[in-house]
C-alpha cells in the first residue's frame, strides 16, 4: 500500500469517517485498530518489534522506583542498540530493516527520555500505542512527540476549517509528489542526466549525481511530510513541519534548522544539550550530533564522515562568525549581495558533501584493501 | 483556505459540499497523472 495508491486513500477516508461517527473516548482504541492494521500490511516483522519495544518501553516509565534512571538508561540502549543492530544486519544484506525503525525507535527514546524526567502526564497503554502506531507519520515522518500526540487526542474535535486546511495540504503533497518528483525529477531530470548519473568514477558526475539526490530527496521527502500532516490535521492531530524552504539558508547551521527539523529537534534535544551539559564543549556536541543523524539515515562508514564533514562546517561557521562579528559594513546591498553569496555557499557545501565523503570514504576502504 | 473562500458565496453544508468535491477532482487528476504507478513509487525506509 503505497502512499500514492486508491488503498491508501480508501484508508485515509475509511479511518476519517470511523473517527467521525465514533465518540472521542473511543479514539484511541480506532487509532490502533488503523494504526495497527496497517503497519501489519506494511510489515509484519516492524508491526511485532514495534509492539515489542512499546510495552517495554509503557511499562520501564511506569517504573516509580529508586533505579529508574538505570532502568531508563538501560531501555535506551536496548532500544538504541536494537536499531544498530538492524541497519547493520540491513547494510550486510542479511535481513530487511523493519519499516519505519528509525522513526520508532526514536519516538520510543523520546519517550522513555520524557518518561524519566517526569514530563509526561497520566496517560493509558492504549494512549501510548495510539501514539507509536500513527499511521499517517508512521512510515516517513515527521518525528512527532507524545505530549502533544495525547493533548490532541483527548482535545480533538470536528472542524470544517480544519479539514479543509488537511485536505488542501494533502492534496499539495500528492501534486509535489507526483508531478514535481516522479515526473519532473525522476522521469524527465533523470532521463536528461542519465549519463552522468551512471558514472562512478570522478568528480564531476558525483557532484551531478548529489545535485540529483538532494533535489530529489527534498522534494519526495517534503511531499511525504505534507501528506503526513494533511492527513494528521484532518483528523483533528497537530503533526510538525518538517521543512522551511531549507535550499534557501544563509549558513550551514541555518540549514539544519531547515531541514528534516522534527529530526533536529529531537537531536538537539536529547544529544547536543545532554552531551553538552556533560562536556562542556558545544563543538563535541555538535559531532555527537552530526554523526547521530549520519548513522540514522545509515550504519556506515560514509555516513559517519557525512556526519563528521557536516560538525565541520557548523563549527566552522560558529568560529567564522564570531571572527567576522561586526567587521562588514551594514548597507542594505551589502547585506543583499552577502545574503545571495552566503545562500550560494551553503548550497555548495552541502551539495559538496556527497562528493567529499564518497571519495574519503574509498580513500579509507582502499587503504585497508 | 479554500472552504472559508467557498463559505463566503455559500452556506456552510454546500461550501463543505463543493469543497469536498474539488479536492476529490484535484485527487482524481493527480492520480490520473500518476497512471497509478505503485511500480514507480518507491519509499525511503531509513
Amino acid at each position: 500500500m503505497s502512499f500514492v495508491s486508491l488503498a491508501f486513500l480508501s484508508w485515509v477516508f475509511l479511518f476519517l469517517l470511523v473517527s467521525r461517527i465514533t465518540a472521542l473516548k473511543y479514539s484511541p482504541y480506532i487509532l490502533v485498530l488503523f494504526g495497527g492494521t496497517f503497519v501489519y500490511y506494511m510489515s509484519p516483522l516492524a508491526a511485532a518489534f514495534l509492539l515489542l519495544e512499546s510495552l517495554l518501553s509503557y511499562y520501564v516509565v511506569r517504573i516509580r522506583k529508586l533505579k529508574q534512571g538505570v532502568v531508563a538508561l538501560s531501555t535506551v540502549a536496548l532500544v538504541f542498540g536494537a536499531f544498530l543492530l538492524f541497519k547493520y544486519l540491513a547494510l550486510a544484506g542479511s535481513l530487511i530493516l523493519p519499516l519505519g525503525i528509525s522513526y520508532f525507535t526514536f519516538r520510543l527514546i523520546h519517550y522513555v527520555q520524557e518518561g524519566y524526567r517526569g514530563r509526561l502526564r497520566e496517560h493509558s497503554l492504549i494512549e501510548f500505542l495510539a501514539f507509536m502506531t500513527f499511521f499517517p507519520t508512521y512510515l516517513a515522518g515527521p518525528i512527532n512527540l507524545f505530549p502533544d500526540f495525547l493533548q490532541n487526542l483527548r482535545r480533538r474535535k470536528w472542524d470544517n476549517s480544519r479539514f479543509s486546511g488537511g485536505l488542501e495540504r494533502m492534496v499539495y503533497g500528492y501534486a509535489q509528489l507526483v508531478v514535481l518528483g516522479n515526473y519532473g525529477v525522476n522521469y524527465l531530470l533523470k532521463n536528461w542526466l542519465a549519463g552522468s548519473l551512471t558514472a562512478s568514477e570522478g568528480f564531476g558526475p558525483l557532484v551531478i549525481q548529489s545535485v540529483y539526490l538532494w533535489l530529489d530527496l527534498y522534494i519526495r521527502f517534503s511531499a511525504y511530510s505534507s501528506i503526513a500532516i494533511g492527513v494528521a490535521a484532518m483528523a483533528g492531530f497537530n503533526v510538525p513541519e518538517n521543512f522551511n524552504y531549507p535550499y534557501l539558508a544563509t549558513n550551514i547551521r541555518e540549514f539544519w534548522n531547515r531541514w528534516h527539523m522534527s529530526l533536529t529537534h529531537w537531536c538537539r534535544e536529547y544529544i547536543f544539550i545532554p552531551v553538552a551539559a556533560i562536556t562542556r564543549r558545544p563543538f563535541i556536541a555538535i559531532g555527537a550530533t552530526m554523526i547521530t543523524i549520519g548513522i540514522w539515515h545509515e550504519l556506515s562508514l560514509r555516513y559517519i564522515l557525512w556526519g563528521v564533514y557536516h560538525a565541520m562546517g557548523i563549527t566552522a561557521f560558529e568560529k567564522y562568525s564570531r571572527v567576522t562579528k561586526g567587521l562588514f559594513p551594514r548597507n542594505r546591498i551589502f547585506l543583499t549581495m552577502g545574503k545571495v553569496v552566503s545562500v550560494a555557499v551553503t548550497l555548495a557545501f552541502v551539495i559538496l558533501s556527497f562528493p567529499v565523503t564518497t571519495l574519503v570514504n574509498n580513500f579509507i576502504l582502499n587503504m585497508f584493501r | 483556505m479554500t472552504y472559508r473562500f467557498f463559505c463566503r458565496y455559500f452556506r456552510p453544508w454546500l461550501a463543505g459540499l463543493i469543497t469536498a468535491l474539488w479536492f476529490a477532482f484535484l485527487l482524481v487528476i493527480i492520480f490520473i497523472f500518476s497512471g497509478y504507478s505503485e511500480g514507480a513509487f518507491v519509499y525511503i525506509n531509513f
